[in-house]
């Protein structure tokens, strides 16, 4: 019984599926190719102009034309995936959401050029402040505690940073004034939630507000009449040796600041403290049921 | 507490007079009155928090103020009188921003004059129209609350339901006002209540986080907003700025004072009023209500007792969206009559703190937002006399929210008694467990 209810379970999930495939190729054919000229042209870009170890040659090719494969490719995933179904769905799915948001791309890079190596690395770079925001989230989430404040946290290191890295000038003065400034709000959310016992959820909402109105509070007090007070110094990028030429993962990767390498390092720390060690384990059975424990 | 009472009301009457025995025997103040004193003294902290936080506010002034520091150069004395004279000027501003002039306001009203008295309860009225989104916007997060359910997303549904809101607002003409602008209201509550149930279905059928979701309905929200109201938008006026065409008159809801187009607040207040009554009826007349609060209660007990958790949530954040929404609606068709593309204005955000501070329930709800509009009026007018920068309202405002929240710092702070029995509300349950 059980058996028979999973099986038709997958099955709706498989053709549900499929379903979804031909919707992205209808959307590529309805929401894109319209926007496309006839004659235009779309260039993709694997360049950087930092000294690489061989060129790349631009990707060119006729917009609409591109669009109406990549549409083909999508639909003809969702017909098969609805004829046969595929093994690995979950991979399908995943290459079908890459050749879609390609789509976007290149209708979006029509009649012009887009270096994706250079949009590989923004992206990236971007990506940095939520990862690292995101680390804090698993540390919370894994020992049971529900951190809505990580906002007020991450605003208050920014202003920390700011002002104690201008003061300072130095970039490693001014981060550890950030890691005060969010162990501060940090601290200030423990206090609530186990002293106190205030409800975590609340917590996390007063610190985020409060964060807002210290921060801005005092930014338009001070550093916006003091122009000193805010400008701190920035990290510089340090290419890896070697591995930065490598062409379109050397400039996406290895071209960062320090910061973004010791967020790669942090990634990697945090899975061994969480899972492999002692710390990991009671951090883990705590966020799992706490009672046993006390 | 609110539970609690409901549960009183309940008693049957053989156990109440059994209860007033017993009241007698210990000594203790007949029902009635025991119940009035309690709701007094649950008015003590909340009045605690806020004081403790406007004197926090007050030592931030000082403590920011360079002028105080030159003076107690100067001399200790100096420097008292000077800190004294920069808080005065400081909460003075505010006070008269939120609540007006006392004495002008007596005076303009012994006069008798139109204009002087128009002119006196400005503040207030100002504070009025402020309170007013906040009150729908803090009704839905405290709706959502008393279901379990934390709408983070009342932001978002303020959005949605303002396109929609401005859309019948000024693409529907020729209808009559008693048609156009309760269509128009209705439109923002549906807009925003749909935003709001999608999040609810995906909890009901897929057990995803309603928090997570509504954040996420957020930022679609906002850039749905920008797309529609880009300068070449498809809602956009057309004159190149990035703002949607005026509503139709017949859409606009009614002013206190039509003629003095300064004074903003409109009938849209008594409508928020009567919805918070709306909700009060429906959380504690109504089985929906009761629903609601047992499946935020515990959804296992709901659940066993043959009520449908699924169907409840979603219904409890339509409502809440819908509620989000009517303060986007009211806040278009009552002040601004067109909506500009940068709509935000934070009362999403600030309803949870509302919601929060008024414990969920309704009337809290209301008392709440008239306290957090008082202080954004009075903020504005601190910042342009006293030059304190507007963001020492989110200051107080999470002082208080803490404070509230953790009573025990203000009875330690004034050494007030333990209460006998604790009835804090439970707010949310977490996504750990449950």
């Amino acid at each position: 019984m059980t058996l028979i209810r999973t099986s038709a379970k997958a099955q709706r999930r498989a053709r549900t599926l499929g379903i979804v495939f031909l919707v992205f190729a209808v959307a590529i054919v309805l929401l894109f190719v319209p926007g496309a000229n006839a004659g235009q042209t779309t260039t993709f870009g694997f360049n950087e102009a930092r000294g690489q170890a061989f060129v790349i040659p631009d990707l060119v090719f006729p917009t609409q034309a591109g669009l109406y494969l990549m549409a083909t490719l999508v639909a003809f995933a969702g017909a098969y995936q609805l004829a046969h179904g595929f093994k690995r769905q979950n991979v399908v799915l995943g290459i079908v959401a890459g050749v879609s948001v390609l789509a976007f791309l290149t209708w979006a890079a029509r009649g012009q050029s887009m270096n994706l190596t250079g949009m590989l690395k923004s992206s990236l770079l971007r990506a940095i402040p939520i990862i690292l925001a995101a680390l804090s989230g698993i540390m919370c989430e894994r020992c049971g505690i529900v951190n809505i404040g990580i906002e007020g946290m991450m605003l208050m290191g920014a202003f920390m940073a700011a002002l104690i890295g201008s003061v300072a000038g130095s970039v490693w003065v001014g981060t550890l004034g950030a890691m005060l400034g969010g162990a501060l709000m940090s601290g200030l959310l423990a206090v609530l939630a186990i002293k106190y016992k205030v409800n975590q959820v609340v917590a996390g909402t007063a610190i985020n507000i409060l964060a807002t109105g210290v921060t801005s509070y005092f930014s338009s007090r001070y550093l916006q009449k003091y122009q000193a007070l805010n400008t701190p110094p920035t990290f510089a990028a340090i290419p890896l040796p070697g591995l930065s030429r490598i062409p379109i993962i050397g400039p996406a990767l290895f071209d960062h600041t320090l910061l973004v390498y010791l967020t790669f390092i942090l990634v990697i720390v945090i899975q061994l403290m969480l899972f492999y060690t002692r710390w990991g384990l009671r951090t883990r059975a705590v966020g799992e049921h706490p009672t046993p424990l006390v | 507490m609110d539970r609690k009472t409901a549960a009183e009301s309940n008693v049957k009457a053989p156990e109440r007079a059994l209860g007033d025995e017993a009241d007698r025997v210990r000594g203790r103040l007949p029902r009635g009155r025991r119940r009035t004193r309690g709701r007094l003294r649950s008015l003590v902290i909340p009045f605690l928090a806020i004081v403790t936080a406007l004197i926090i506010g007050a030592l931030v002034i000082v403590f920011t103020d360079e002028t105080v520091y030159a003076a107690f150069g100067d001399g200790v004395g100096r420097g008292v009188a000077r800190a004294s004279s920069v808080i005065t000027r400081a909460y003075g501003a505010f006070f008269s921003g939120a609540l007006g002039n006392p004495v002008r306001i007596i005076t303009a009203l012994f006069s008798g004059q139109g204009t002087q008295i128009r002119r006196a309860i400005y503040p207030l009225t100002e504070t009025i129209r402020i309170s007013t989104p906040y009150i729908f916007a803090g009704l839905a997060v405290a709706l959502g609350f008393q279901g379990g359910l934390f709408n983070i997303g009342a932001e978002g549904q303020y959005f949605v339901a303002g396109l929609v809101t401005v859309f019948v607002g000024y693409a529907v003409t020729g209808l009559p006002g008693i048609i156009h602008l309760p269509l128009a209201l209705l439109a923002g509550a549906v807009g925003g209540g749909i935003w709001g149930a999608i999040p609810g279905l995906l909890k009901a059928k897929t057990g995803a986080h309603e928090v997570i979701n509504t954040i996420m309905m957020n930022y679609i929200a906002f850039r749905l907003a920008e797309f529609m109201l880009d300068a070449n938008g498809p809602m956009a006026r057309g004159d190149g700025r990035p703002v949607s065409p005026e509503i139709q008159p017949s859409a606009y809801l009614p002013q206190f004072f039509p003629n003095q187009i300064e004074i903003r607040v409109n009938t849209g207040f008594l409508l928020a009023l009567a919805v918070a009554v709306l909700v009060w009826w429906l959380l504690y007349k109504t089985t929906l209500g009761y629903e609601i609060r047992t499946v935020g209660a515990n959804p296992r007990a709901a659940r066993y007792a043959g009520m449908s958790v699924a169907r409840t949530v979603v219904i409890t954040m339509a409502l809440s969206g819908a509620l989000a929404g009517l303060s986007a609606s009211t806040d278009i068709l009552g002040v601004l009559h067109f909506m500009p593309n940068a709509f935000s204005s934070g009362y999403g955000f600030d309803a949870i703190a509302l919601a929060l501070l008024g414990k969920s329930h309704p009337f809290g709800v209301v008392l709440a937002s008239l306290l957090f509009g008082a202080l954004r009026a009075g903020a504005q007018n601190m910042q342009g006399i006293a030059q304190v920068p507007v963001d020492l309202t989110s200051i107080v405002q999470g002082l208080i929210i803490v404070f509230i929240a953790a009573p025990e710092i203000i009875r330690k702070l004034y050494r007030l008694r333990q209460p006998v029995a604790s009835d804090e509300l439970v707010t949310v349950r977490g996504w750990g467990g449950a």
